[in-house]
C-alpha cells in the first residue's frame, strides 16, 4: 500500500507527453532471491531497431521544414465519416487555441500553418527543421463531432468518437469504464501490426488501488490483467498465480541520482567521481530491478536508454570500485576526520540526499548507497519530501542550501528531444538554466552538441550528435545514471494477444487484436479525473489506457520503440528544395 | 466470589475510603493519595492478567531500549547477497531480512524503539494538554469552561484521521518527534472531557472548599488537592493513548504518509512487507505481531489499572 | 420537540462557522492550491493564472475565505482548482456509498455491542465475558488493515476451493449483474465486517462497564427489593439507562468512524469518502479536501443531535424545552 502515494498523477499517459518530471515515480521494486521463476517468464525487450524515421526528401514546401501526412484512405471514425486532413486541421488548432489549457503543445509550437493538400492528405509546415515530428498527431480529432463543441468539457466523461478498435461506452463514476468493440472498425486487421483482430467483445476498467487488492483480486478471477506498480514482491506474487502470464518491460522512465554543481564541495569533479565510484550501482540494481526484469543493467547513458540501438555505455570508467573511489579523495589532499568521514578543505564530506518520500525503490536505493559511501568515508543523509515539496520549483531548481543530491527519474519518450533543456546552460529554469536543468551544470561544447540535434534530421548523425555531448556529460560527472525503470504487466492466461509496452502507449497498444475471453476486466490504479487527455486533469493513467483503445494517431509506438502508421499510410518529412 | 462478598467488600472500602478522607482533612491530604495508591496497587497486583501484560510489556520496552545491545545488526546495513532470506537462526536472521538483506529482527526491535518512543511523546503531550483543558474547564467552569469545550467539540467535529493526513501530506511525514507531536497535539480531546468531569465533581467536596477557606491559591488546589484525586483516570488515559498511537502510526504508515524512512517504525516495517504478503510474508508478520502484542498488553494493562483505580470495581 | 430541534440546529451554526474558519486557515497554513498545481506536468502559465484569478488567490487570505465561504454555502463548495470541475456530484454521490457502508455497519455494531456488553456484564467474570473481552480487546490491537487483508484473502481462498462466489474483495458491484441487490451485499459484507469490527469493541467494553455500575446502582437494587423479575429488571430499568453512553460514544466517535472508513475504503476500493480523501489527498486537490472536511463536520454536528434525541427516548428525565 505504500504504493499509495506513488500511484499519482504523474504515473501518466498523455499521449501529448514529452517529457516530465516524474514526481512519485513508477518503480519500488526489490527482490527475492529465489528469482528462477521470474527469469523464465521475463522477456525483457531486447534493443531493436529504435528508429524508423525517414531522412527528409527534397520538395515543396513553403516553410523551412513540412511533413505531408498521407491518411490510410479507409481511416475513418466508428460513426462511418471518414478520417481526413481536416480532422488533423482540427487537432492542430485546437491543441494550439490558447484559451484552451491543454497538456503540452511542444512541438506543435514550431509549425507555422498548415495545408489541406487533399481530403487524405495533410502538409504540417515548421519555422525550422524538426527532428522529433513523429511525436506529433499521437491522437487525432473527430471534427465533425467536436466543431462548436465547449472542448474543455464535452470529453471530459466521455470521448464520444474515436477511430480505435473500441468505442468508449459507458463511464459509471466510481465503479467502471466500459468499452465495447467498435462494430465499425475501418480497419481489417489491426494497422500498426499487421495482425488479425480479436474477438474481445467488452472492456470493462475498474479502480482498484491496493496493490495487494490488486494481486487478490487476481488471483481471485475477479480482474483479468492489470498494470501495477512493479514492486518486486509483486512480481513474484503474481508469478505464483495459476493461469495468469506476466511481463516485464523497460521503459522510458530513467532514474538518476544528480548532483547540485552549485555546492562548493560537489562541483569539484574529483569528489563526484568519488562518490560515483563508490557507488554499486550493480547491486542497486540487482536488489531493485533485476527481480522484475532479469536482465537489466545499470544505466550508462542519459539520453539512449539501455533498450535503445543507440545505447553506449559512457559511464563504466565509474564502475563500482571502494578502493578507486578513496584513491579519489585521497589523492587531491582530503583526510579522514576522526568520525571516518573525510575533509576536504576542512569541509566534511556530508550531503543531503533529497528525493520523494513513500517510494520503496527509492528509499532501498538510498539505503544501499548510504552502506556504500560510508564504508569510503562519505556521509550522506536522507532528505525526503512528499512529491509535492521536492517538486516544487522552490526546490528543485534550488541551489546546494536547498538539495545536495537529488534520485528522481526523467520520464522519456522514444525521441529525446523533449529532454535537451537538461544539458542547456540558459532557458527557462527559474535559476536561469535550462528549461528543467536543474543540476546547474553547464558545459558550452557539449550544449551545442545537443542543439545541433534538432536541425539534424539524419537519424543516424543525430543519434551520435547526442551520444557525443553524453559522453561529455558523463565523463564529467554531471549526474549519476541509475537504471531504466522496468514496467510490469499481468493478465489471465485465457486471453492471447496482450503485449507489455513499456512507453507511453502503454499495454492496451494492441488491444485490437486480443482474443480469447469476451469480456475482459482491468483493474486500474486510480479512476480518472477526466477522459481528456489533451488537458491536465486527464493525465491518469486510466484516462490514457481508454484513449489508446479508442482514439487513433498518426504514428503510434510499439513496444520494442519504434514509431509505426497507424492512421497513416506514410508520412514524408521534406525540406524545400534547393534549401 | 459470590455477590455477597462483593457487596460486603465494597463497604469496607466505602469506609476505608471515608476515614481516610477524614483523617486527611487534618493532616493536609497526602495520606489520602498515598493510601488511595496503595490500595490501587494492590488491586493491581492481584489483577493476574494484568500484571502478566506488564511483565511482558516491560520486557519488550527494555528490549527496545536496549536495542543496541541485543540487535545481532545494524539495522541499516544491507547485505543485497542475503536479501529476502525467511526466518533463519544461522546468521541471527531470527526475522528473516529484507528486500536489500537488512536484518529484519534487529530492525523490528529499533522499530519498537521508534514506535514507542513516538507512543510515549504522544501520551505526554496529549496528557498535558488533556489535563490543562479539563482541568481549567472543570475547575473554573462558567463560560471558560463553555468556551474550551465548545474548542473540544470543534475538534471532535473533524476526524483526526484526516487533520493527520493532511497535515502530513502537505507537511511532509518527517521525523518521529514530528510525527509524535502532531499526534499528541490531536489525542488529548477525550483526556480533557474526563478530567473536566472529575474536576467538575472535585471542587464541590469539602477538602477543597476547605482548602479555599485556607486561603490556598487556585494553582496551589489544582495541583496539590484536585489533580492527585484524577490521576487514576489520567493515568488510564495515557495507557490507553499509547496503544491508539502506535496503532495509528501504523494506519499513517499504511497509507503512505508516516514516519518517514530510514526510521523503522513498526507501522514503516507493516508497510514495507505489505506488498508481499504471501512471498515475504516474515516482513509483515513479525512487526504486525508486535503490534498486537503491544496493544494487547497495554489494554489489558489499561483494563486492570481502570479497575484497581475504580472503587467500585473489585478485583476478582 | 420541533422546538428542541430547531433550537439545536441553530446552536450549530456557530458551531459550523468556527469550523469553517478552522479547515479554510488550517488548511492555507500546511498549503496552497497553486504550489499543488505546479506540481501537475505542463500546467502553463496561464492555466495558472486562470486559476488564481478564477480563485481569487491574489486576494488577502480573509478575502479568499469568504469568497470561499460563499461557494460553500451557495455554490455545492464550488469547483476544483485545476480541472475547474463542480465538486459536489462526486462529494455527494461518494457521501452516499459511506453512508450505506457506515449506517449498515454502525447498526450492527451498536446493536452487537449492546447484547455482547449487556451479557458480559450479567455474567462478570464467566468465560462469555472473558472471551468478549478478549475479542474486543483485540479489536483494539490488530492494526485495522491487517483485519481487511485477512478477510480478502478468506473470501479469495474460498471461491478458489468453492469455485462459488460467496463475496468480492473490492468495489461496490460487477459488470452486468444478474441481480444488482444481491451482488451489492456480496459487495459490502467485507467492508461492513471490517468497519463494525473496531465499532463493536470499543462500544461492547462501554456498555459493559455502564451496565456494571447500572446494575449495582440503589435503584436497581430497589427494583429487586420489590420483587421485580430479574429479567424485567435487566431488560427495562438497567438496559435503557445503560443505553445512555453507549449512544453518546457511537455519536462521538462517528467522526472517527468516518475516518476509520478511509483505511477499510481504500483496500476494499470502495468508492466512499474515505477513498475520496485519499484521493483528493493525492491530487492535491485542496477545495475539495476542505469540502471533505465540512461535510464530516456537519455530519458529526448532525450525530451528536440525533444522540441528544436519543436520550430524551432513553431516559424521560431529559425534557426538550
Amino acid at each position: 500500500m505504500r504504493s499509495l502515494r506513488t500511484t499519482r498523477v504523474i504515473r501518466w499517459m498523455s499521449l501529448l507527453a514529452v517529457f516530465a518530471l516524474v514526481a512519485a515515480a513508477c518503480g519500488g521494486t526489490t527482490g527475492d532471491t529465489t528469482t528462477t521463476a521470474a527469469e523464465e517468464t521475463t522477456t525483457t525487450e531486447a534493443p531493436q531497431e529504435t528508429t524508423t524515421t525517414p531522412p527528409p526528401v527534397e520538395g515543396d514546401c513553403p516553410d523551412a521544414f513540412c511533413v505531408k501526412y498521407n491518411i490510410h484512405p479507409d481511416a475513418a471514425w466508428a460513426d462511418g465519416t471518414p478520417v481526413t486532413a481536416a480532422d488533423f486541421a482540427f487537432t492542430y488548432e485546437t491543441i494550439m487555441n490558447d484559451q484552451l489549457d491543454i497538456t503540452s503543445r511542444e512541438g506543435y509550437n514550431k509549425m507555422t500553418s498548415y495545408e489541406e493538400v487533399d481530403d487524405k492528405t495533410f502538409l504540417a509546415v515548421f519555422g525550422e527543421l524538426y527532428a522529433p515530428w513523429q511525436t506529433l498527431f499521437s491522437a487525432i480529432m473527430p471534427k465533425h463531432e467536436l466543431e462548436g463543441k465547449p472542448f474543455n468539457s464535452y470529453w471530459d466523461d466521455l470521448i464520444t468518437l474515436g477511430s480505435g478498435p473500441f468505442v468508449m461506452e459507458e463511464w459509471v463514476k466510481d465503479e467502471r469504464i466500459v468499452l465495447q468493440r467498435n462494430e465499425n472498425y475501418w480497419a481489417s486487421e489491426v494497422p500498426h501490426t499487421g495482425n488479425p483482430l480479436g474477438d474481445v467483445q467488452t472492456l470493462n476498467i475498474v479502480f482498484l488501488e491496493d496493490s495487494q487488492t490488486q494481486v487478490q483480486a487476481l488471483r481471485g478471477q475477479e480482474i483479468d490483467m492489470f498494470y501495477p506498480q512493479p514492486q518486486v514482491s509483486l512480481v513474484e506474487e503474481v508469478d505464483a498465480i495459476e493461469g495468469v502470464e506476466w511481463e516485464a518491460g523497460l521503459g522510458p522512465v530513467w532514474e538518476h541520482v544528480d548532483f547540485n554543481h552549485s555546492d562548493p564541495l560537489l562541483s569539484q569533479k574529483f569528489i563526484r567521481q568519488a562518490i560515483a565510484t563508490g557507488i554499486d550501482r550493480d547491486a542497486i540494481v540487482e536488489a531493485v530491478v533485476r527481480p522484475i526484469a532479469a536482465d537489466a543493467q545499470p544505466l550508462g547513458n542519459t539520453v539512449w536508454l539501455n533498450t535503445s540501438a543507440n545505447y553506449e555505455d559512457h559511464f563504466s570508467q565509474y564502475a563500482y570500485d571502494p578502493v578507486a573511489a578513496e584513491a579519489y579523495l585521497t589523492d587531491n589532499g582530503c583526510a579522514k576526520g576522526s568520525d571516518g568521514i573525510y575533509e576536504c578543505d576542512g569541509q566534511r564530506l556530508s550531503f543531503n540526499w533529497a528525493t520523494t518520500a513513500g517510494n520503496e525503490g527509492r528509499e532501498l536505493q538510498f539505503a544501499l548507497a548510504q552502506a556504500n559511501l560510508a564504508e569510503i568515508g562519505i556521509e550522506v543523509n536522507a532528505a525526503f519530501g512528499p512529491a509535492a515539496e521536492v517538486f516544487a520549483d522552490e526546490f528543485i531548481f534550488g541551489d546546494y542550501t536547498v538539495w545536495q543530491m537529488f534520485n528522481f527519474a526523467w520520464v522519456g519518450s522514444p525521441d529525446p528531444s523533449g529532454g535537451n533543456t537538461i544539458y542547456y546552460c540558459e532557458g527557462g529554469a527559474p535559476s536561469g538554466f535550462g528549461d528543467i536543468n536543474v543540476t546547474r551544470y553547464c558545459n558550452d561544447e557539449m550544449e551545442q552538441l545537443v542543439r545541433a540535434t534538432d536541425t539534424e534530421v539524419d537519424p543516424a548523425a543525430r543519434a551520435a550528435l547526442y551520444n557525443q555531448a553524453d559522453a561529455i556529460y558523463l565523463e564529467d560527472v554531471a549526474t549519476i545514471p541509475l537504471y531504466q525503470k522496468p514496467t510490469f504487466f499481468a493478465w489471465n492466461a485465457a486471453i492471447s494477444g496482450p503485449k507489455d509496452n513499456a512507453t507511453q502507449v502503454g499495454p492496451f497498444w494492441n488491444v485490437g487484436e486480443w482474443t480469447g475471453k469476451e469480456l475482459i476486466t482491468f483493474g486500474a490504479d486510480q479512476q480518472p479525473e477526466s477522459m481528456n487527455t489533451f488537458e491536465p486533469d486527464g493525465n491518469l493513467f486510466a484516462a490514457g489506457i481508454v484513449a489508446t483503445a479508442v482514439l487513433e494517431g498518426a504514428y503510434t509506438i510499439t513496444p520494442d520503440f519504434r514509431y509505426v502508421e497507424q492512421l497513416i499510410t506514410s508520412a514524408e518529412p521534406i525540406v524545400p528544395a534547393g534549401g | 466470589m459470590t455477590d455477597q462478598q462483593v457487596r460486603k467488600d465494597d463497604e469496607i472500602a466505602e469506609a476505608q475510603t471515608q476515614a481516610v478522607i477524614d483523617s486527611a482533612h487534618l493532616e493536609g491530604l497526602e495520606i489520602k493519595s498515598l493510601t488511595q495508591w496503595q490500595l490501587a496497587r494492590r488491586k493491581f497486583f492481584q489483577h493476574k492478567l494484568a500484571m502478566t501484560s506488564l511483565v511482558i510489556l516491560l520486557l519488550v520496552f527494555l528490549a527496545a531500549l536496549f536495542a543496541d545491545f541485543i540487535a545481532p545488526y545494524d539495522f541499516a546495513e544491507p547485505d543485497v547477497p542475503n536479501r529476502s532470506s525467511p526466518p533463519t537462526f544461522e546468521g541471527q536472521h531470527y526475522f528473516g531480512t529484507d528486500k536489500i538483506g537488512r536484518d529484519y529482527f534487529s530492525r523490528t526491535l529499533f522499530g519498537t524503539r521508534t514506535s514507542v518512543y513516538v507512543a510515549f511523546i504522544v501520551a505526554s503531550v496529549s496528557t498535558v494538554i488533556g489535563v490543562i483543558i479539563g482541568g481549567v474547564a472543570g475547575y473554573y467552569g462558567g463560560a471558560i469552561d463553555n468556551l474550551l469545550m465548545r474548542m473540544t467539540d470543534l475538534f471532535l467535529t473533524i476526524p483526526f484521521l484526516a487533520i493527520l493526513l493532511v497535515l502530513s501530506a502537505f507537511l511532509g511525514a518527517g521525523s518521529p518527534v514530528r510525527v509524535a507531536f502532531i499526534l499528541g497535539f490531536l489525542f488529548w480531546t477525550g483526556l480533557a472531557r474526563i478530567v473536566r468531569g472529575e474536576f467538575l465533581s472535585l471542587r464541590e467536596k469539602e477538602f477543597v472548599e476547605a482548602a479555599k477557606v485556607l486561603g490556598a491559591s487556585d494553582s496551589r488546589i489544582i495541583f496539590r488537592h484536585i489533580l492527585p484525586n484524577t490521576l487514576g483516570p489520567i493515568i488510564v488515559n495515557a495507557t490507553l493513548t499509547v496503544a491508539a498511537a502506535i496503532l495509528v502510526e501504523a494506519a499513517l504508515s499504511f497509507l503512505g504518509f508516516g514516519v518517514q524512512p530510514p526510521f523503522p517504525a513498526l507501522g514503516v516495517l507493516i508497510a514495507d512487507g505489505q506488498d508481499s504478503l504471501t512471498t515475504l510474508w516474515w516482513l509483515a508478520t513479525f512487526p504486525g505481531l508486535t503490534i498486537v502484542l503491544i496493544a494487547l498488553c497495554i489494554n489489558f494493562v489499561g483494563d486492570g489499572l481502570r479497575d484497581a483505580f475504580d472503587p467500585k470495581q473489585r478485583v476478582k | 420537540m420541533g422546538t428542541f430541534i430547531a433550537r439545536r440546529l441553530l446552536y450549530s451554526i456557530p458551531v459550523l462557522l468556527a469550523a469553517t474558519i478552522l479547515v479554510f486557515f488550517g488548511m492555507t497554513a500546511v498549503t496552497d492550491p497553486i504550489s499543488q498545481i505546479r506540481l501537475q506536468p505542463n500546467v502553463s502559465q496561464q492555466t495558472i493564472q486562470n486559476i488564481i484569478d478564477r480563485k481569487h488567490l491574489d486576494e488577502p487570505v480573509v478575502v479568499q475565505y469568504g469568497f470561499w465561504l460563499r461557494d460553500v454555502f451557495f455554490n455545492q463548495f464550488g469547483n476544483t482548482a485545476l480541472g475547474d470541475q463542480p465538486i459536489w456530484p462526486d462529494l455527494s454521490r461518494a457521501i452516499g456509498n459511506t453512508m450505506q457502508l457506515v449506517f449498515i455497519s454502525e447498526l450492527i455494531a451498536v446493536v452487537l455491542a449492546v447484547v455482547l456488553g449487556v451479557f458480559s456484564a450479567k455474567k462478570q467474570y464467566s468465560f462469555f465475558d472473558y472471551a468478549t473481552t478478549t475479542i474486543s480487546f483485540f479489536g483494539f490491537s490488530v492494526p485495522i488493515f491487517w483485519f481487511a487483508l485477512i478477510l480478502q484473502a478468506l473470501a479469495t481462498w474460498f471461491f478458489l476451493e468453492t469455485g462459488f462466489r460467496l463475496f468480492y474483495t473490492f468495489g461496490q458491484s460487477s459488470f452486468a449483474p444478474e441481480n444488482a441487490f444481491i451482488d451489492r451485499i456480496q459487495h459490502m459484507v467485507l467492508p461492513i465486517v471490517t468497519l463494525s469490527y473496531v465499532s463493536i469493541a470499543t462500544y461492547s467494553r462501554y456498555q459493559r462497564a455502564s451496565m456494571l455500575e447500572v446494575l449495582h446502582s440503589d435503584y436497581v437494587r430497589t427494583a429487586r427489593a420489590k420483587g421485580v423479575k430479574e429479567r424485567v429488571v435487566t431488560m427495562k430499568h438497567a438496559l435503557r439507562n445503560a443505553l445512555i453512553p453507549v449512544v453518546t460514544i457511537a455519536a462521538l466517535s462517528f467522526g472517527a468512524v468516518l475516518g476509520g472508513a478511509v483505511i477499510t475504503e481504500t483496500i476494499f476500493a470502495w468508492p466512499g469518502m474515505g477513498k475520496f480523501f485519499i484521493d483528493a489527498l493525492i491530487r492535491g486537490e485542496v477545495y475539495t479536501l476542505m469540502a471533505w472536511l465540512m461535510v464530516t463536520a456537519v455530519a458529526v454536528i448532525l450525530a451528536n443531535l440525533v444522540a441528544d434525541i436519543v436520550y430524551g427516548w432513553l431516559d424521560p428525565r431529559i425534557r426538550y424545552d
